[in-house]
């Protein structure tokens, strides 16, 4: 299959054995690249013993710690080439990653994007509300993966409402009066997981308020990290955000600034799907050996589409659980899949760090 | 536990010791840390980390150190000693106190507040024994606490000493040193460190199946026991070829891994982190560069082998079993490698001696210690290159 066809595909139309044969084709190519092209890489090749000629699939496909672009700035075509940097907030506090897209790999991780969502909510533009602030976006320390959340999947919009204010407080007016204005059609509406439990749900909740977006489709994703910590479960979560707003469809997603675009979209029966251009597979930590349906292991997420950085098979620190392969109830093709959370840090012995705490 | 002021919290001994210097090796603190070895004993605890420092205050250690430390000068303690301990080395806040009483010293030593439950449990023990009337005289200068971090009580303590000891890395050690100091005040700072070993090949090839189990169980306490992070235990290992068999490298490290897998608990959290310092240094690594990884019993032993031995001094970063290997033909080959960062050199099959004079004959830039595998993490009064019992003292006459 042509590049530019298999970018054109549908997004859960490849079954495992075509998903397999094409990934092996454009994986090989895409880690040769990179070895060329990287020259960090390359040695990260050369280190664990592969040559030219050797052909990869996703099995096989080395895989990189995601947090390396955290220590180091990858990238696979000459600096001026470089378009956009986006960074990761990672864990608060913490460092963050840099990704370098050149036009190429921006336009084409922005097609998959493009062709997944609308899958979901259909080609037409529609009516925007970001549950979360303006500010996000001006303000240069938080535009993170946050700003860069909300700009991405502005592209689908026609109309845009922030339904928070530069203080963070739900413009329940303002939301109001924006659904009324589009009330009978379908809506966007997008946030970031915690962000909306804590300053839309929760204040919808003690107000004894609701909202009213029978035709909205609620795509939320990252930062249940923070959920975790206030032992909320995903079907919390949506059950309440469900009452709260009143909405006909809310689905979870998962995806990483490291593989912008490529995004698994959660379908009604609580399944992450990855689509035609984007894979995972579960692998165990004691000697990185693939788990079997249905048994915990770390995420590696597979995507041939990035080539200006070396991002294309990575090893995440999430935890998760393959469910199944084509087989989804959905009807749709690929692996499908559950987020876990975050690996836990474990308590470490040794010499330094002594004076903090 | 006494709760004081508002954030400290009294873990043993006295809030405000008092601080006449006694004579290094005093019968008294001698009578004392032997006590504290039987209690430990007596316990029955088996928890590596307190057993161990019961052994290393029993009676006879005592006696050779104080032999060891025998000089013809007349010495008495520096005062008050203020110790910061480290968080994250169990019992390490025990040996730094015990080394300043042997000194001559009163003591006031902070605990990190992440205590962990080795630690718990030997300030209970300590608080036992000190409440023991025969101990009212080393109650009175002791004092072990903990509280949040707190520049400005800490920077109190660190200046109202006669001397301060500083474990940790090199952001304690910064933040200390920037902290004003009496002017009579000494200050022994501990930052961090790394370290190597050197193992010779014939020797581990002429070794019985069950000697290099018993090696590679040593090695082992060196190392994973401390998750590989103690500044003692080796990330880089070099050996000596002086010909001999060329299977012993893979035995080696399975006779390793195999013990690992007996001992250590290994995680996705561990396997996340090895991975990725062995990634960014087979990325970054150029003089000489990582030139392939063998792994053994799965993720649990990883070793990043290198092209050529570093022609420059190498700090590599590995924790949680992540080896790097390279091979010498003449210990020559050694010298470059030597920063003054590196602290520890554990050895198997040379003669330790030989190798401590062949670095000083050279002028070694590095290197504060060689002992043979599995005496990496012992505790010594002589640490880093220092005699502690001199430096905490001063000398009255000579």
């Amino acid at each position: 299959m042509e590049f530019e066809t298999w970018l054109r595909s549908p997004p859960y139309g490849l079954d495992h054995r075509e998903k397999g044969d094409l990934f092996e084709e454009l994986l090989t190519q895409v880690t040769h690249y990179h070895g060329e092209h990287c020259k960090e890489y390359g040695r990260f090749l050369s280190a664990l013993g592969h040559g030219k000629g050797e052909r990869f699939s996703r099995e096989s496909v080395p895989m990189l710690p995601v947090t390396v672009f955290k220590e180091l700035e990858l990238r696979s075509v000459p600096e001026d080439q470089i378009i956009k940097t986006i960074t990761s907030s990672g864990t608060t506090g913490q460092r963050v990653s840099k990704i370098m897209l050149d036009a190429q790999t921006a336009t084409n991780q922005q097609k998959a994007l493009c062709q997944i969502v609308s899958h979901w909510i259909g080609p037409q533009r529609l009516p925007y509300l970001v549950l979360d602030s303006k500010k996000v976006l001006r303000d240069r320390t938080m535009f993170s993966a946050r700003g860069a959340g909300i700009l991405g999947f502005s592209i689908f919009s026609s109309k845009t409402c922030y339904a928070l204010d530069e203080e963070m407080r739900l413009d329940l007016e303002g939301v109001r009066a924006f659904l009324e204005r589009f009330r009978g059609r379908p809506i966007l509406v997008f946030g970031f997981t915690f962000m909306i439990w804590k300053y839309v749900v929760r204040v919808l909740e003690e107000r004894g308020e609701r909202l009213d977006i029978p035709q909205g489709f609620l795509l939320h994703g990252g930062g249940w990290k923070k959920l975790q910590k206030e032992a909320v479960s995903p079907e919390e979560f949506k059950e309440r955000a469900q009452a709260a707003l009143g909405i006909g469809q809310i689905s979870s997603y998962y995806g990483m600034a490291e593989q912008t675009g490529c995004i698994s979209l959660e379908c009604p029966y609580g399944h992450l799907h990855t689509s035609t251009w984007s894979d995972v597979i579960l692998r165990r930590p004691s000697d990185n050996s693939i788990c079997e349906r249905g048994e915990t292991g770390v995420i590696q997420v597979i995507s041939p589409l990035p080539t200006s950085y070396p991002g294309h098979s990575l090893l995440t620190e999430d935890l998760g659980v393959l469910l199944g392969e084509d087989d989804c109830p959905c009807g749709r093709l690929g692996t499908y899949f559950s987020v876990i959370g975050r690996i836990p840090r474990a308590e470490v012995r040794g010499c330094s760090d002594t004076y903090e705490g | 536990m006494i709760p004081m002021k508002d954030e400290i919290t009294l873990l043993a001994g006295v809030e405000e010791p008092e601080r006449r210097p006694w004579v290094p090796f005093d019968p008294r603190v001698m009578g004392f840390l032997s006590a504290l070895s039987r209690a430990i004993r007596e316990s029955g605890e088996r928890r590596e980390e307190t057993a161990a420092f019961g052994f290393w205050c029993r009676p006879s250690h005592l006696e050779a150190l104080r032999e060891r430390h025998k000089g013809s000068m007349l010495r008495v303690g520096r005062g008050l000693l203020f110790h910061i301990a480290p968080s994250n080395v169990p019992a390490m806040f025990a040996y730094t106190l015990a080394i300043g009483m042997l000194a001559g010293n009163a003591n006031r030593v902070r605990l990190s507040t992440r205590q962990g439950e080795t630690e718990r449990q030997l300030c209970r023990i300590f608080r036992t024994l000190l409440n023991r009337p025969e101990f009212e005289e080393i109650k009175a200068r002791t004092s072990l606490l903990t509280y949040e971090r707190n520049d400005i009580l800490t920077a109190r303590y660190a200046n109202q000493c006669d001397g301060r000891v500083v474990w940790g890395g090199d952001e304690t050690v910064s933040a200390l040193r920037a902290m004003p100091l009496a002017p009579h005040g000494v200050e022994l700072s501990f930052p961090d460190r790394c370290s190597m070993a050197l193992l010779r090949k014939s020797h581990l090839s002429g070794l019985e199946p069950g000697e290099l189990e018993d090696l590679a169980h040593r090695f082992y306490n060196d190392t994973y026991r401390m998750d590989q992070n103690a500044c003692s235990s080796p990330r880089l290992v070099i050996w000596l070829e002086d010909g001999e068999e060329e299977g012993i490298r893979a035995r080696w490290w399975e006779a390793v891994a195999c013990e690992a897998a007996r001992r250590y608990p290994f995680g996705a959290y561990q396997a996340f982190r090895k991975l990725e310092a062995f990634s960014l240094a087979a990325m970054t690594m150029e003089d000489p560069p990582v030139e392939g990884l063998d792994r053994f019993q799965g993720n649990l032993l990883m070793v990043a082998r290198l092209a050529a031995p570093p022609s420059r001094p190498l700090e590599p970063n590995g924790s949680f079993g992540l080896f790097y290997e390279c091979r010498i033909q003449r210990l020559d080959q050694l010298l470059p490698l030597l920063s003054p960062k590196i602290q520890t050199l554990t050895a198997a099959g040379t003669d330790l001696s030989e190798i401590a004079q062949f670095l000083q004959k050279k002028g070694a830039g590095g290197v504060d210690r060689v002992v043979p595998v599995g005496r990496a993490l012992e505790m010594d009064t002589i640490w880093d290159g220092k005699d502690l019992i001199s430096q905490l003292s001063r000398i009255l006459a000579c």
